[in-house]
């Protein structure tokens, strides 16, 4: 797994070699088709899997009800955990197969209803504006998914990103 | 783990139908005792929860659910 999201992070989807998968991970170059016989599959294969790994680091804020900030924090450690990979499927989304975009965005349910939740939570407390939470939603994903598609243009995600999460809390944020 | 009917990680008790650990379904797929949901109502709230969680509109939002829930194995001899 780790040589194949290596591949697809520095090569892309449609450039993505199995040969050299094959040799970045030791192994024979069938043993590659034999667990994912198709490209899609491959990223399908990663996407699901980073997918479960960072649903299950959700799981453990909702028990004490995250705030907000905590929720974006931990969606900033998951992006720098894979970042070259995250990278390459912001640059590459639009053009990926129907079932794969899907299957990205189905992955990032979990974490993106947790945020819902905690917004709907603060405005609840009085400590969020009133808005409608999808749309502030929007406003976050459309920003970090531009810092992460042009990574020439901008300052690296570990030091904009924060700043992001503070203006992004900033305009949320009853004075 | 994942859903058998919508795919969404399945991580901890309460992210399975009724709370318990060993059902294949999610949550929102199941109705409070854990049984599976018909598939249209299925259907019409994984469409809700895309569109409330991504902001998707309403036909994107329900081709990505048919789409996703035509290749699991609650719905395959659909």
């Amino acid at each position: 797994m780790d040589a194949a999201r290596a591949e697809l992070a520095d090569h892309g989807y449609r450039e993505a070699n199995t040969a050299r998968i094959a040799t970045g991970a030791g192994v024979a170059h069938g043993t590659v088709f034999l667990h994912f016989p198709t490209r899609e599959e491959l990223l399908d294969g990663i996407v699901m899997a980073d997918g479960q790994a960072d649903a299950a680091e959700v799981v453990p804020h909702l028990s004490g009800s995250p705030t907000l900030r905590a929720l974006l924090d931990l969606h900033l450690r998951q992006l720098d955990a894979h970042l070259p990979f995250a990278r390459m499927l912001a640059r590459e989304l639009p053009s990926l197969p129907a079932a794969l975009r899907a299957r990205v965005l189905v992955v990032r349910t979990p974490l993106a209803e947790a945020m819902r939740l905690a917004i709907l939570r603060g405005q609840s407390a009085g400590q969020l504006r009133a808005g409608d939470p999808t749309t502030w939603l929007s406003f976050w994903f459309g920003a970090v998914e531009r810092l992460l598609a042009h990574p020439d243009l901008f300052p690296p995600l570990a030091v904009r990103g924060p700043a992001l999460r503070d203006g992004f809390l900033t305009l949320l944020e009853c004075p | 783990m994942t859903c058998e009917s919508c795919s969404l990680p399945l991580v901890a008790d309460a992210d399975h139908g009724a709370s318990d650990p060993t059902n294949r379904y999610c949550r929102y797929c199941t109705d409070a005792s854990g049984v599976l949901r018909p598939y249209d109502h299925v259907l019409a709230d994984f469409t809700a929860l895309l569109v409330r969680t991504h902001g998707l509109n309403e036909t994107a939002a329900r081709e990505t659910s048919a789409g996703i829930m035509a290749a699991q194995p609650a719905w395959s001899g659909r």
